[in-house]
């Protein structure tokens, strides 16, 4: 029996991503897999998808489908919902027109007019003037066009307001159409058009569908792509934020807005067309109002009328939802008043709602986001002076050499090359590189950008670096900067897209050159990331990326906050300190373990971050900041965390201390050999990274202004020269 | 050049597709209830009663006017309601409410819903034209009401309105004619231009004036059957021509407008207020002074003609599309000698009205 079991722990994979008590029992394991199921984090990871933010409108138009293929006989019919779509296809290009000048911060009251002048317009010349058909729909393109560029000139060149501008255009073309109406439509009124291409206009289907609708969807595609692909469409949307601030960046505004108008003019022109070919109705009062529908469409879509937001879809979703909610009501035999009034009440509940969920979406990703989740520790290992334990406090640390003091913030790690130039990154996004006798000579070897958090150098003396923001970068022996990778494989499982890295934080070379580094979390921005140690979840990962190929892949997911990363001295396996569960992973890339991942050592009295190879075959690792028992016991208790961050603000929340650490030395077998403390914490405070170079031990620390240097006194003698570059090198060399 | 050529090739097939892909509605399909002109003389009472009932029963009548809320098609929605539900059949009312393309969608709702008559009140000639094709096409009888269509269907019932247009006009010609003391001035507020009732009585009106050189029309134009729109023309034209002798409005509550126009330029005395139609207004604007004169065409009874002839309809067996009747409602001239004659005007609730 024993015998069966063994084998089964050994040769299981890897190890429960969290920590484990001897004795837990079974409703303590029920809790961690209730807190494993994290709903609020899909609705916050949904809410905070881009394509979220139509989700009222959406949720509206769905809601009239469903409740008027429930409420109205006849309107779930497929007949039905064909001729919607000949209807509805006029409406929202109509739409589309006005939402492109409302995104370009206009607004186009003329459009009504403008449809119905089109459709008389269109109408004459295929009754009466004897022109091909094809000839008359280009002319109409064409006034639609003009139009538009009447209205566009007034507001862009001649500088009036829009409002104005077009509620006079409005007026006007509303008045020309009426004299075309008084003197020409009864002419037009008794002609009937045979043409193939007008009834194609009129009726025409591709595979069932009428051809207004194809047209809109295709329409609809360009219209996307234009919006939000072109320069052209992000000129206008641009403009429609801040005309000002585009006119600065040297967009040309008289232009952009010129052509917004002309897209509403030929937009119009084009549903006039379809109108036309469609009722062939040649009356002064189509299109009459349409303004107030069209507009009432693109608001309840949620175009801002303020401009700058939109979409094309959004248009589209507005026209639908009104198109649907009039055919339905008229479906239902509701009296036309009565539409007028569903309209008004639809869009204020619409408008308000969606008010509601721009203004407090934000209020919510954040309320919902940190989802803290159980973390339990070990004894908490005394480390009190004259406690006797093997993390007992000292002072070693006091009297270290500053390397470098108010010329470097926040050198994360610390590297030194071949010839003991002594490199770190800081928080400007420079690699600072100090040479010298005792590094006074300080320069800006590069300037990369992000946060340059760990570094190892390759086999080419290529300082390759996690940037926490941007990725994994080289910068060669003359400074100059190469990206290696900024992303990975998707995890589809996942809402939030964690194929961009976040934040890369330690790395280290195996022997056969593949990078094996960190990413801490994938869920919070480097700003961020003390709240991935509030909620204490598997959001990192380790990953690797192969020079070879310049492929970047996934090796281990779903590890709480994976931060160093150190080939062992062997190249066989790799040691992962994991913060906030405060233990050492060890995860085998060679030999017969090859794939497993084991605890390489547990339960340290601080949140682990750098680790790193010492000269004489043992590791050191930094402890960044100390666990506390008042902390031990928050994380015990997500409910308690939870409502912390409801109920106080953020500034006075429980965080993880980090603002006292020290330097742990252990050996192969997972020993604690040595500690090296700063007890009043006045210049290593907070450890991030230590490096042992020539007998020296060089420190980090990622809030600290300094690099410190403290002589090893029982390091041997002989490792210093030769053990050098196998200690800040790749471990095979 | 080639780029033309292209161009043509790419329309030819653009015109292939329209062509080979274009379908206009279901294939017509012959009424399947036996045919009441196969019926023997000699038939039973019994067989005939079981012939008409089931010719009717069940069935589905559906009206869409131009608007509800105005008299006449409250009075229209109402006799007809009463009638096709009398008759055992379902009665459906669709209100566009003054909006063209919604009638079209309503009429296109309806066709997909296959009533058995459909009643429609044209905006203007064409918007429907295509849609009664549709639906006659796909099996439904439609009745067309007072403003006819370019599509003529299988019955039209309302007034003469070539024949209206040439009596008003005529009517005119003897207080603004030839021989009178007057300026000639004629001004005629129309209903939408491209309304079947608009171009009928203007053509009925052509007839006349063109016999009548002195005549001078001042001004033709249309208010769109919208009271406020006549007014504001008619206030400007009457500022114009002050000593115009006429103002004819196609349609009462539409011309009520233009008759305040003027009492309010205080000419109501000397310039002839013309119209049709009867609702309760004319009565009480001919009671007023505000009209001249009206021609009533008996709309009450225009409803339970449709609901007459679409019993007929049902029970003839002929497919749908294949009759043309159209009955014309008697033209009555109602002006402040009659007015307060019983059954002159009606109001959209009161029975009891014949013809007025």
């Amino acid at each position: 029996m024993t015998e069966s079991v063994t084998p089964r722990r050994v040769t299981s994979r890897r190890p429960p991503e969290r920590n484990v008590p001897a004795d837990e029992t079974l409703g303590m394991k029920l809790r961690h897999l209730r807190r494993r199921i994290a709903l609020q984090q899909v609705f916050a990871e949904l809410f905070a998808k881009r394509w979220m933010e139509p989700a009222i409108p959406l949720a509206l138009l769905v809601g009239v489908v469903v409740f008027f293929s429930i409420a109205a006989p006849g309107f779930a019919t497929e007949q039905n919902l064909l001729s919607s779509s000949a209807e509805l296809a006029e409406l929202a290009l109509v739409c589309l027109g006005m939402a492109v000048v409302l995104i370009s911060g206009g607004i186009d009251l003329s459009v009504g007019s403008m449809f119905g002048l089109c459709n008389m317009v269109v109408l004459l010349l295929v009754t009466l003037s004897g022109l091909p058909v094809i000839a008359a729909i280009g002319l109409g393109l064409l006034i639609g066009a003009l139009l538009g560029a009447i209205n566009g000139s007034i507001v862009a060149y001649l500088k009036a307001r829009p409002f104005l501008t077009t509620l006079v255009t409005l007026i006007i073309f509303r008045g020309v159409l009426n004299l075309l109406d008084l003197n020409f439509s009864a002419q037009t009124a008794t002609a009937f058009v045979l043409d193939p291409i007008w009834e194609w206009f009129s009726t025409g289907k591709v595979a069932g569908i009428p051809f207004s609708f194809i047209t809109l969807v295709v329409v609809l595609l360009i219209g996307h792509i234009v919006l939000s692909r072109s320069r052209l469409g992000w000129h206008i949307t641009a403009v429609g934020a801040s005309r000002r601030a585009a006119r600065h960046a040297g967009i040309r505004v008289e232009r952009v807005l010129l052509l917004s108008y002309v897209f509403s003019g030929l937009l119009c022109a084009l549903a006039g067309i379809f109108y036309a070919a469609r009722l062939s109705s040649a009356s002064a009062r189509v299109g009459e109002g349409m303004e107030l529908t069209v507009l009432t469409a693109v608001i309840l879509g949620g175009i801002s009328l303020s401009g700058g937001k939109g979409t094309v879809w959004r248009a589209f979703i507005g026209a639908a939802t009104i198109s649907l909610l009039g055919k339905g009501l008229l479906l239902m035999n509701v009296g036309g008043e009565v539409f007028q009034t569903v309209l008004a009440g639809v869009l204020i509940l619409a408008v308000g709602l969606d008010l509601k969920w721009g203004k407090n979406r934000g209020k919510a990703i954040q309320k919902t986001y940190v989802n803290p989740t159980i973390v339990q520790y070990g004894d908490l290992p005394d480390c009190r002076p004259g406690s006797g334990s093997a993390f007992e406090m000292n002072d070693r640390l006091v009297g270290a050499e500053s390397i470098g003091v108010g010329k470097v913030e926040g050198p994360e790690d610390v590297i030194l090359d071949k010839q003991g130039r002594l490199y770190c990154g800081t928080r400007q996004g420079w690699i600072m590189r100090f040479s010298g006798e005792n590094f006074e000579n300080a320069e800006i070897f590069a300037r990369i950008g992000g946060h340059p958090l760990g570094l190892a150098f390759d086999a080419d003396d290529n300082l390759v670096v996690c940037v926490a923001g941007m990725g994994l970068y080289a910068v060669t022996p003359d400074g100059e900067v190469r990206k290696l990778t900024d992303e990975s494989n998707r995890t589809w499982t996942r809402l939030r897209d964690d194929s961009r890295l976040r934040l890369a934080d330690d790395l280290d070379i195996a022997p056969d050159g593949k990078i094996y580094f960190s990413e801490g979390t994938t869920r919070f921005e480097m700003a961020d990331w003390i709240l991935d140690g509030v909620e204490g979840r598997p959001n990192g990962r380790l990953l690797c990326y192969d020079p070879e190929t310049g492929k970047t892949r996934t090796v281990i997911r779903d590890l709480v906050f994976p931060n160093g990363v150190c080939c062992s001295h062997d190249g066989k396996s790799f040691l992962i300190a994991q913060t906030w569960l405060c233990r050492i992973l060890r995860y085998w890339i060679d030999g017969p373990n090859k794939g497993r991942i084991e605890v390489f050592m547990e339960n340290f009295p601080g949140y682990l971050d750098n680790i790193n190879r010492a000269s004489d075959g043992t590791y050191w690792v930094a402890l960044n900041g100390m666990r506390s028992p008042a902390y031990d016991l928050a994380m015990r208790m997500p409910v308690f965390r939870r409502r912390m961050m409801k109920r106080i603000p953020r500034d006075e929340w429980l965080y993880p201390s980090m603002n006292h650490g020290c330097v742990v030395k252990v050996s192969e077998s997972g020993e604690v050999l040595e500690t090296l403390w700063d007890p009043g914490g006045t210049a290593h405070a907070t450890i991030t990274s230590m490096r042992e170079h020539d007998g020296y031990l060089y420190i980090g620390g990622l809030e600290n202004n300094r690099v410190g240097r403290i002589k090893l006194d029982n390091s041997p003698a002989e490792s210093v020269g030769a053990g050098a570059p196998s200690v800040a090198g790749t471990a095979a060399s | 050049m080639r780029r033309i050529g292209r161009r043509t090739a790419a329309l030819a097939a653009a015109t292939m597709i329209a062509l080979t892909g274009c379908s206009t509605g279901g294939g017509s399909e012959s009424d399947a209830n036996g045919g009441g002109e196969g019926l023997a003389p000699t038939v039973s009472a019994e067989k005939l009663r079981e012939h008409a009932v089931g010719s009717l029963k069940g069935k589905t009548a559906a009206f869409v006017p131009v608007g509800l809320g105005t008299p006449l098609t409250e009075e229209w929605a109402r006799q007809m309601k009463r009638g096709f539900e009398a008759a055992g059949m379902k009665f459906v009312l669709r209100d566009p409410n003054w909006d063209t393309a919604r009638q079209a969608e309503a009429v296109q709702s309806l066709i997909n819903d296959k009533p058995a008559v459909l009643v429609v009140h044209n905006f203007d000639v064409q918007v429907l034209a295509k849609l009664i094709q549709q639906a006659e096409k796909a099996g439904i009888y439609v009745i067309q009401i007072n403003m006819v269509s370019n599509y003529k269907s299988d019955a039209f019932v309302g007034a003469d309105t070539i024949d209206l247009g040439r009596r008003i006009a005529t009517d005119i010609v003897k207080e603004c004619g030839a021989g009178t003391n007057t300026s000639h001035k004629v001004q005629i507020v129309q209903g939408d231009a491209t309304s079947g009732f608009t171009l009928d009585v203007m053509a009925g009106a052509k007839s006349v004036f063109d016999k009548h050189k002195e005549i001078k029309i001042v001004s033709t134009q249309a208010a769109n059957w919208d009271r406020t729109k006549a007014h504001d023309i008619t206030s400007t034209v009457i500022q114009q021509h002050p000593d115009l002798c006429a103002s004819w409005g196609f349609w009462d509550q539409m011309q009520y407008g233009a008759a305040t126009a003027i009492k309010e330029a205080g000419k109501i005395d000397k310039v002839k207020v013309f119209t049709s139609d009867h609702s309760a207004i004319t009565c009480e604007a001919l009671r007023d002074k505000l009209f001249f004169q009206s021609y009533g065409y008996s709309v009450p009874t225009q409803g339970t003609d449709i609901v007459a002839i679409a019993k007929q309809l049902l029970q003839s067996g002929k497919p749908p599309g294949s009759s043309r009747i159209a009955d014309y409602t008697p033209l009555v001239k109602i002006d402040r000698s009659n007015w307060n004659k019983q059954n002159m005007c009606y109001d959209g609730k009161t029975d009891g009205l014949t013809v007025s």
